[in-house]
């Protein structure tokens, strides 16, 4: 299970700072970074390798 | 190594008699109060991290870097605890997040130990236990030299003062250093040796370093 608990504490993490959650396609964005964390499965892939470029 | 095969080692007699030594170290060590929050950094396949939420009350979160590792930690958990993706030298969370973080035998792997090590002090706001792999024990001699065997392979394994050193120049207080498992055969004479042996003799396989954050002066 997914919380909105550990949503609401995931911060990037290479910058630390608060991400905004895209819930249609299920990412969670850093713009100053540029970068998109992917869901995958309920499970946040908070990798900064595996995350996309905005 | 196969996430459903390594987290049955749990489930094995001697496994299963490490595991709950281990865990009922860290907890110990830990000393949670009602309703304080837990991470569990390197949570693998979440043995540690079932074991400490079924003995806590607060919200628990772990996170690995092994995405097949989480989806096992997840499926077994049944809803109790939250599991990310997370790389333990670069955690996705705020200073101070957690009341309590621990982190059991995983910083023994990652390269960077030391960045690993401030981490977990940085994202915790009461209480920390980090459990390593102590170079001083029988487990050593037989499974850690030349490289380490089997899941220890490429484990990085630690003397009492060399753990507690990883900690020296952070912000944490009132360290303790204890260790558990004094002979991994995990037999009725390792169980019997356990229950004796003095605890200032920090000779087991596992080694933990727990502390309060803040800083030394206050």
């Amino acid at each position: 299970m997914l919380s909105e608990e550990l949503l609401r504490i995931l911060v990037c993490p290479q910058c630390k700072g608060e991400l905004e959650y895209d819930r249609k396609n299920e990412k969670l964005i850093c713009r100053p970074c540029g970068l998109k964390y992917d869901i995958r499965d309920n499970i946040p892939i908070m990798l900064v390798d595996e995350a996309e470029k905005l | 190594m196969d996430a459903r095969d390594y987290d049955a080692w749990y489930d094995t007699p001697r496994g299963r008699w490490i595991g709950l030594r281990e865990a009922g170290l860290v907890h110990s060590a830990l000393r949670p109060r009602p309703g304080e929050s837990l991470l569990d950094v390197g949570c693998g396949t979440g043995f540690f991290t079932r074991e400490l939420a079924a003995r806590m009350s607060g919200p628990v979160v772990g996170v690995d870097i092994n995405p097949e590792w989480v989806a096992y930690a997840l499926h077994r958990d049944g809803g109790r605890a939250s599991y990310a993706v997370a790389d333990a030298r670069a955690l996705p969370f705020s200073d101070a997040s957690f009341d309590c973080v621990v982190s059991v035998a995983a910083i023994c792997f990652v390269s960077d130990e030391e960045a690993a090590v401030r981490e977990v002090v940085r994202v915790a706001r009461r209480r920390f236990a980090v459990g390593l792999l102590n170079r001083s024990s029988l487990l050593w001699l037989q499974k850690g030299r030349g490289g380490g065997r089997g899941a220890y392979r490429g484990a990085h394994w630690h003397t009492a003062s060399e753990a507690g050193a990883l900690f020296r120049g952070l912000p944490v207080r009132h360290l303790e250093v204890r260790t558990a498992v004094q002979d991994p055969s995990g037999g009725t004479r390792a169980r019997f040796v356990e229950r004796v042996w003095p605890r200032a003799i920090l000779t087991g396989a596992f080694i933990l370093v727990a502390g309060d954050i803040g800083n030394t002066q206050a």
